[in-house]
């Protein structure tokens, strides 16, 4: 994680640098949406390759499937009601 | 709406080319998330020093309510996990919410967990959190346009500073990069201490 941090510090001042460039930052842009789209791939391909995740997909498997769904689902419910009541104000400045 | 199909489409292709092993079993000697995470970061570090603004703006706009937002996170996978746990008779409530409050960090909840409970939790802990993960990477897109910029947050639960980061920028848009690294913070710390205080 702090690799992670120090790339994405890095890439701001480099993108601070080149902000005059217009130009390029809508190409970064789908850049990024294609190397998304290769990370949900290569997630897919050591997912398939896991057997301790393959071979318990019946079962204690099962469960701990609905658990992580149920509760993601939990956060969402909660995050869209906070952003419906307190944070509604601001949705203009996204983006 | 089209890349949710489309992220859909690529992981369920790398799922099947592996588990049907149309892909040489030397090429999983690594993890390549590892190696394209710090290249999407970078990108995403460009895009926002491109516009310095995008870092101050959330702080300035939201002030102390960012702290909400990961306490509504937390606070909502545990009631889910409450509930969740009446209608699943074979594990225990506290079991359901320990393997629950990983929020998607699976390397850590499923180490604590083989510990504390068992290697059948601690499996369900690595499943369940993976799922989190996976789930919340699919549903990105769609979150952010049908239920407000803070759901994807939200549904990436630990991981919003990590994997789904470039996604929740790429969907929500660069001024939720700076809530979104500050929630993953505070929802990674909370990982380790909602289990140690439920096998207190």
């Amino acid at each position: 994680m702090f690799i992670v941090m120090a790339v994405m510090v890095a890439g701001i001042i480099i993108g601070h640098l080149l902000r005059k460039k217009k130009a390029i930052f809508p190409i970064i842009g789908k850049i990024n949406m294609w190397i998304i789209f290769l990370l949900l791939f290569t997630m897919g391909l050591s997912t398939g390759h896991n057997q301790e995740i393959m071979n318990n997909l019946t079962g204690l498997g099962a469960k701990a499937i609905i658990i992580g769904i149920i509760s993601t689902c939990g956060s969402i419910l909660a995050a869209t009601l906070l952003y419906h009541y307190l944070f509604k104000d601001s949705k203009k400045g996204s983006k | 709406m089209k890349s949710s199909i489309i992220i859909v489409l690529c992981f369920l292709t790398g799922v099947l080319l592996s588990y049907f092993q149309c892909i040489p079993a030397f090429l999983f000697k690594y993890d390549y998330s590892i190696y394209i995470l710090p290249i999407m970061m970078f990108f995403v570090g460009m895009s926002i020093g491109a516009d310095l603004k995008s870092l101050v703006r959330p702080i300035r706009q939201y002030k102390s309510r960012i702290i909400l937002i990961p306490l509504s996170t937390i606070t909502g996978t545990l009631l889910a996990c409450l509930l969740l746990s009446f209608f699943m008779q074979s594990i225990p409530l506290r079991e359901t919410v320990a393997i629950g409050s990983g929020f998607g960090y699976y390397s850590l909840s499923a180490i604590f967990l083989t510990q504390l409970a068992g290697s059948d939790i601690g499996m369900m802990a690595l499943i369940s959190n993976m799922t989190r993960e996976i789930f919340a990477l699919l549903a990105i897109p769609l979150l952010a346009h049908y239920c407000g910029k803070l759901a994807p947050i939200a549904a990436a639960g630990a991981t919003s500073i990590d994997t789904t980061l470039p996604i929740i920028s790429q969907a929500c848009g660069k001024d939720y990069v700076v809530i979104s690294v500050f929630h993953g913070i505070i929802v990674d710390i909370s990982v380790p201490v909602i289990i140690s205080l439920l096998y207190l």
